[in-house]
C-alpha cells in the first residue's frame, strides 16, 4: 500500500512540475482579466492551492500508512 | 503620533517581547513541557524562509518584473511535494547520525571529514554573510523611512541618518545577544533551542499579519477589491504588463529561479538548521509539508495588488518599489498600519539574523575552530577539564564575528545593490551544496575527493561570476573587469563567461558553476577511491532504512576504552548528568553493574562517539574519541562485513516477519472455512432430521393403512376404497418430495441441467395458468388475470419457470379459504424487470416471517391445520430458481391475504432493440 502512496507522490511531482513551468503556464500568459484579476494571477494561485491539497491528502495517507506499518512491526525493532 | 523616539521604542519593546518568548519557550522546555513540540510551530518556524526580502524585495520585483517573483516561493513548495524522496531521508539520517549543521551533515557523509567541513562553512559564511546585511540593509531603509514621516523621501547615500545607522547597529547587536542568551544557553547534544524556536514561529505570524493587513487595506481600503485595483491598472500600458511574465523576465529566469529557489529551501544554513536540526519529531515534517507551502501561498496573494496599488499612486517614480508595503499606509497617513508594517519587516529581518548566525557559528564552532584546536597537541585540550564553556565561548565569539562581519558588509558595500540581487547571489551560493547533499544520499559511490573538488570549484565559479562582479559594480574592482574582462580578455567577462551571452547574470552564474560542480563531483568521484570511514558513511547515509538503530554503527572501533577515559571526555562536552545517564544506560543493557565496568567496549564508545557527535559535531568528535580508544578503527573489509551481516540479518527477519504474517492470515483464512464448515454441518443435520420426519408422516400413514387391511381382510368396499385413495394420494405426496428434494439437491450443488434461452414470460404464465385451472375450477376459485401484450422477453429455463409459477398458484389455491375466493395475476414491466405478482385473499403471511418461509421445510399455518397443506419445498425451490435467473422472488406485505411477487430482467437483445 505504502508503494502505490509513493506512485502517486512521483505522479504529484511530475504534476506540480507540470504546472508551474513554461508550456502550460505561457497558456495563461495574458494580460486579459478573469474576475477581475489577472489570468495569470489567477492561474497560478488557483494551482498553488491545488497542488497543497493534494499534497496535504497524501501526506495524511502516508502518515496513517506508516502508523498502521509502525504498530505492525513494534517489537521487532525496538528502534522503530 | 509617529515620532522618532515612539518608532524607536516601539522597535526595541518588540525585540524586549522576542527575549521574552524565547526565556518563556525555554523555561516551559525545563519544566518538560516544551511548546514547541508541535507540526505548527514547526511549520511557521520554517517560514523563517520568508525574509525581509519576501516583505519589501518581493513587492519590489514585482513592480519591475511581475509575476516572477512567485518563483521563489513555488520551488520551495515543489521540494516540499517531492519531500518523501529528500527532505524525509535527509531528516531521518540527521537523527540518526546526530547531525548539527548542513556542514556536518555533509562533512559527515565524505567520512566525517574535516576539510569537506570546513569548506562548506567558508561557502556558508561567505555566502550567507551578504544575505544578513540585506536585512539589515532593509531594517535601515524602512527605519529611515519611516522616520521621515509625514514627507515621504527615499534614503540616498547623502541623506543616511546617523540615527538610523546606530539603530541598525543596536539592533545587529541586540540580535547577536539574543542568539547568543538562546542559541548557546547550553551544549545540546540533539542541538534544540525550544526558546528560538518559540520566537521565530512568533515573528512568522507577526510578519504575515502585517503584510496580509497592508495588503488588504491597499486592495480594499485604497481601492474598492482587486477588480477595480486591477482595472485601473489595466488602463495603463506600462502596469499592464505586469499582469503577465514581462518579455525583460523570460522563461529562462523562471526556470532558473525555481530551480534555485529549490535548492536554497533545502541547502540554506538556515533552513536546513531550522527544517532538519530543530525538528522535535519527525512526524510534523507530514504537517509541514502543506502548512508551509500554505503559509507562503498566504503571504504572497497580495505582493502584485501592492506592488499596483504602489505604482499607481506615485506614478512619478520617485518613490522605490522596495519599500510600497511602508510608503503606501504612509502615503493616506494611516500611522498604525505603517507602524505594523515597519514591525513586520523588522521580525522578517531579525528572525532570519538570528538563526542563520545560530546555524553559522555552530558550523564554524564545530568544523573549523575545535576540530583545528583540538590537533593542536601543544595546547594540550584534552587534558582540560569542563570543555562545554569553551565550545559555547567559541560559538559566542562566532555569532558576534558573523553579524559584525554583516554590519560591515552592510555598511560598506551594501548600499549599491537592490535587495533582490543579493538575496539571489546568497541562493546561488547555497545551491553549490545541493549536488554534494542529493548525490550523497543517493549514490554510494560519491567520494570525498569528488564532492571538495565539486564544492571547491562551484563555489569559485561563484566568486567569478557572481561575487567578483558585485564588487567591482560598488566600486571595489574597476568596471572595466565588467564590460571588458580581467586583462582585456573577453572571453573571460564574468558576466559572459566562454562567451555565453543572452542569459540574465544569476542563470549564468548557476550554470557554470553547477556545470563545474556536478561535472568534478561526478567525474573525481568515479577517479577516485573511497576511504574505509567514507564507504562505511556512504552506506549508512545511503541506505538509512537498513542501518539506523542497528548496532552495526557502533561496532566501528575495535578494541575498548578505559571507562575513566571515556567518562572524563564526555563530562567535559555533554556534562556529567547526560554522561552517567548513557552509561546507566549502556550497563542495564549489558546486564551489568556500573561499578564492576572497567573498560567499555566497542559499542559504547560508538554511543559515546554519537553523543559527542551531537555536541561538537562528527569531525571533532572522531578526533577526540580516537584519543582516548585503545586499538584502531576496524579494517574496512571488516566493517563492511559487519554492515553486510547486519543488513543481511535485518533482511532475514524482515522475511521471517513476512512469512509470520502471510501464516497469520493462512491461518485466519483456514479458521473462518472450519467455522462455515461446521455451520454447514449444523445445517446438514438439521436438513436430515427435518426431512426424515417429513418423509415419516406419509409413510407412517400408507404403513398404518396397509396394515389395516392386512389385518382386517372382511374390510368393506367403501372403506377400503378409501384407505386405498389415501395411500395413493401419501405415496404420491412422498414422490413429490423426493422429487423436490432431488430437485433442490441438484440446484444447490450447483449439477442442474438448465436449459437456458429467450422465454416469453407470458406465454409462460398462461400455461402454469391452464395448468392450474382445473384445481381452481374445484375450489370455485375466481382468477383476476391482467397480462400486457407486449411483455419483452426473458432469459430463463421455461420448464423452471412454469414450475414457479404453478409453485405460487398452487400456494395461493391451497390457502385460499375465503367465502369468495379470488387469485390475482399481473405481469408488467419494471425498470429492466419484468415484475410478476400473484396474490390471494386468504389469511396471508404472517408479520415476520416473510424471510423465513423462504427456507426449506418452514410452513406457516402447521399449527392451526392437523395436516401440512405442502411439502415446505416449493418456496425454497421457486427462490433458487429465480435467483439463478437473475432475479428477485419475495412476500410483499398486504392488506389481505398473501402477495408474492419475482423479478425477471429482460434479456440483452430486447433491451437492444429497444
Amino acid at each position: 500500500m505504502a508503494k502505490k502512496i509513493t506512485e502517486r507522490y512521483v505522479a504529484l511531482i511530475i504534476l506540480t512540475v507540470f504546472l508551474f513551468n513554461p508550456p502550460i503556464m505561457s497558456i495563461f500568459n495574458l494580460t486579459e482579466l478573469i474576475l477581475g484579476v489577472p489570468m495569470l494571477f489567477l492561474y497560478l494561485f488557483a494551482a498553488w492551492t491545488l497542488i497543497i491539497g493534494l499534497n496535504a491528502y497524501l501526506a495524511k495517507r502516508l502518515l496513517m500508512e506508516q502508523f498502521s506499518v509502525r504498530e505492525r512491526v513494534a517489537g521487532s525493532d525496538a528502534d522503530g | 503620533m509617529l515620532s522618532g523616539w515612539f518608532i524607536i521604542m516601539t522597535s526595541f519593546i518588540y525585540i524586549g517581547l522576542l527575549f521574552a518568548i524565547a526565556y518563556y519557550g525555554d523555561k516551559r522546555a525545563d519544566a518538560g513541557r516544551g511548546i514547541i513540540n508541535n507540526p505548527y510551530i514547526y511549520s511557521l518556524s520554517i517560514a523563517v524562509y520568508a525574509t525581509s526580502w519576501t516583505f519589501y524585495g518581493s513587492v519590489g520585483r514585482a513592480a519591475a518584473d511581475g509575476l516572477i517573483f512567485i518563483t521563489i516561493y513555488l520551488g520551495p513548495t515543489l521540494m516540499f511535494v517531492a519531500w518523501w524522496f529528500l527532505l524525509q531521508k535527509i531528516l531521518r539520517i540527521s537523527k540518526a547520525n546526530g547531525i548539527t549543521s548542513i556542514a556536518d551533515f555533509i562533512a559527515s557523509r565524505y567520512g566525517k571529514s574535516t576539510a569537506i567541513g570546513g569548506l562548506v562553512t567558508l561557502i556558508a559564511v561567505v555566502g550567507i554573510t551578504p544575505y544578513i546585511s540585506l536585512q539589515l540593509k532593509a531594517l535601515s531603509t524602512s527605519l529611515t523611512v519611516l522616520l521621515e514621516y509625514p514627507k515621504i523621501i527615499m534614503p540616498t547615500a547623502e541623506t543616511g541618518l546617523p540615527v538610523v545607522t546606530i539603530t541598525a547597529f543596536i539592533i545587529a547587536m541586540a540580535m547577536a545577544a539574543f542568539a547568543i542568551l538562546f542559541g548557546t544557553r547550553h551544549l545540546d547534544p540533539s542541538e534544540h533551542h525550544e526558546g528560538v524556536v518559540a520566537a521565530i514561529a512568533f515573528e512568522s505570524i507577526i510578519k504575515l499579519i502585517a503584510f496580509v493587513a497592508v495588503g488588504l487595506f491597499v486592495t480594499f481600503g485604497m481601492y474598492k477589491g482587486f477588480g477595480d485595483l486591477f482595472l485601473k491598472a489595466a488602463a495603463k500600458p506600462e502596469l499592464q504588463e505586469l499582469f503577465a511574465i514581462s518579455p525583460s523576465a523570460d522563461y529562462t529566469q523562471w526556470v532558473t529561479l525555481t530551480i534555485l529557489s529549490m535548492a536554497a529551501i533545502l541547502c540554506l544554513p538556515r533552513q536546513f538548521h531550522i527544517t532538519i536540526v530543530e525538528n522535535a519529531g519527525t512526524d510534523h515534517l507530514s504537517k509541514a509539508v502543506w502548512m508551509f507551502p500554505l503559509y507562503l501561498l498566504l503571504i504572497n496573494i497580495f505582493v502584485l495588488p501592492i506592488a499596483i496599488g504602489g505604482l499607481l499612486q506615485f506614478p512619478a517614480g520617485n518613490v522605490d518599489p522596495d519599500t510600497f508595503v511602508l510608503t503606501l499606509p504612509m502615503s493616506t497617513k494611516n500611522e498604525g498600519l505603517a507602524l505594523l508594517a515597519y514591525i513586520g519587516g523588522l521580525s522578517a529581518a531579525t528572525g532570519m539574523a538570528v538563526i542563520s548566525a545560530i546555524a553559522l557559528s555552530t558550523m564554524i564552532c564545530n568544523e573549523v575552530l575545535m576540530p583545528t584546536l583540538l590537533r593542536m597537541v601543544w595546547l594540550r585540550l584534552n587534558e582540560r577539564g569542563d570543555l562545554t564553556a569553551l565550545v559555547l565561548n567559541l560559538r559566542r565569539f562566532s555569532i558576534v564575528f558573523i553579524m559584525l562581519l554583516s554590519y560591515g558588509y552592510f555598511v560598506f558595500i551594501g548600499e549599491s545593490y537592490t535587495l533582490v540581487t543579493i538575496g539571489l547571489l546568497s541562493f546561488a551560493a547555497a545551491a553549490q551544496f545541493a549536488p554534494a547533499i542529493i548525490g550523497g544520499i543517493f549514490w554510494k559511490g560519491a567520494t570525498s575527493q569528488g564532492a571538495f573538488a565539486g564544492l571547491g570549484l562551484g563555489f569559485a565559479v561563484w566568486i567569478y561570476t557572481l561575487l567578483l562582479p558585485s564588487f567591482a559594480l560598488s566600486g571595489w574592482l574597476p568596471q572595466s573587469f565588467i564590460a571588458e574582462g580581467p586583462f582585456e580578455i573577453a572571453l573571460l567577462k564574468p558576466y559572459e563567461f566562454l562567451g555565453l551571452t543572452g542569459m540574465d547574470n544569476i542563470s549564468h552564474s548557476l550554470f557554470w558553476s553547477m556545470v563545474v560542480n556536478i561535472g568534478f563531483y561526478i567525474w573525481v568521484s568515479i577517479n577516485t577511491e573511497q576511504s574505509a570511514i567514507e564507504r562505511i558513511q556512504a552506506m549508512i547515509f545511503v541506505d538509512v532504512d537498513k542501518y539506523s538503530g542497528t548496532t552495526g554503527r557502533s561496532k566501528m572501533w575495535q578494541g575498548s576504552a578505559a571507562v575513566g577515559d571515556l567518562r572524563d571526555l564526555l563530562n567535559r562536552f555533554v556534562g556529567s548528568h547526560r554522561t552517567e545517564q548513557a552509561l546507566r544506560d549502556h550497563a542495564r543493557i549489558k546486564g551489568l553493574d556500573l561499578n564492576d565496568i572497567m573498560a567499555v567496549d566497542a559499542e559504547f564508545v560508538g554511543v559515546a562517539e554519537r553523543l559527542l557527535a551531537g555536541a561538537i559535531g562528527s569531525a571533532s568528535a572522531r578526533v577526540l574519541v580516537a584519543s582516548v580508544v585503545k586499538g584502531d578503527i576496524v579494517s574496512p573489509d571488516e566493517v563492511l562485513q559487519i554492515l553486510d551481516e547486519t543488513s543481511e540479518v535485518i533482511e532475514y527477519s524482515h522475511r521471517l516477519e513476512q512469512k509470520s504474517n502471510e501464516l497469520e492470515i493462512a491461518s485466519n483464512n483456514l479458521r473462518k472455512a472450519n467455522e462455515q464448515l461446521q455451520e454447514l454441518d449444523r445445517l446438514k443435520d438439521d436438513f436430515l432430521s427435518t426431512i426424515s420426519h417429513e418423509l415419516r408422516t406419509p409413510l407412517t400413514s400408507i404403513r398404518s393403512f396397509g396394515e389395516i387391511l392386512f389385518d382386517t381382510p372382511k374390510i368393506d368396499q367403501a372403506q377400503r376404497k378409501q384407505f386405498l385413495s389415501v395411500i395413493i394420494s401419501e405415496s404420491e405426496r412422498l414422490t413429490r418430495l423426493i422429487n423436490q428434494i432431488l430437485d433442490l439437491a441438484k440446484m444447490e450443488a450447483g449439477s442442474m441441467d438448465w436449459e437456458m434461452s429467450e422465454v416469453d414470460a407470458r406465454e409462460a404464465i398462461e400455461e402454469a395458468l391452464v395448468t392450474m385451472s382445473s384445481l381452481m375450477d374445484d375450489k370455485s376459485i375466481a382468477l383476476d388475470l391482467k397480462l400486457p401484450d407486449n411483455l419483452p422477453y426473458v432469459f430463463a429455463d421455461r420448464d423452471r419457470l412454469i414450475q414457479v409459477v404453478v409453485n405460487l398458484l398452487s400456494n395461493a389455491v391451497k390457502f385460499c379459504v375465503d367465502l369468495e375466493p379470488v387469485v390475482k395475476v399481473t405481469a408488467e414491466v419494471d425498470g429492466d424487470t419484468v415484475l410478476v405478482r400473484v396474490a390471494d385473499n386468504g389469511p396471508g403471511v404472517p408479520d415476520g416471517v416473510e424471510d423465513i418461509i423462504f427456507e426449506k421445510f418452514q410452513q406457516v399455518g402447521n399449527t392451526f391445520i392437523n395436516k401440512p397443506k405442502g411439502t415446505g419445498l416449493g418456496l425454497p425451490i421457486s427462490r433458487q430458481i429465480i435467483e439463478h435467473f437473475g432475479g428477485k422472488i419475495w412476500s410483499e406485505k398486504a392488506e389481505q391475504g398473501a402477495d408474492f411477487r419475482f423479478t425477471l430482467p429482460f434479456t440483452l437483445s430486447f433491451q437492444i432493440a429497444e
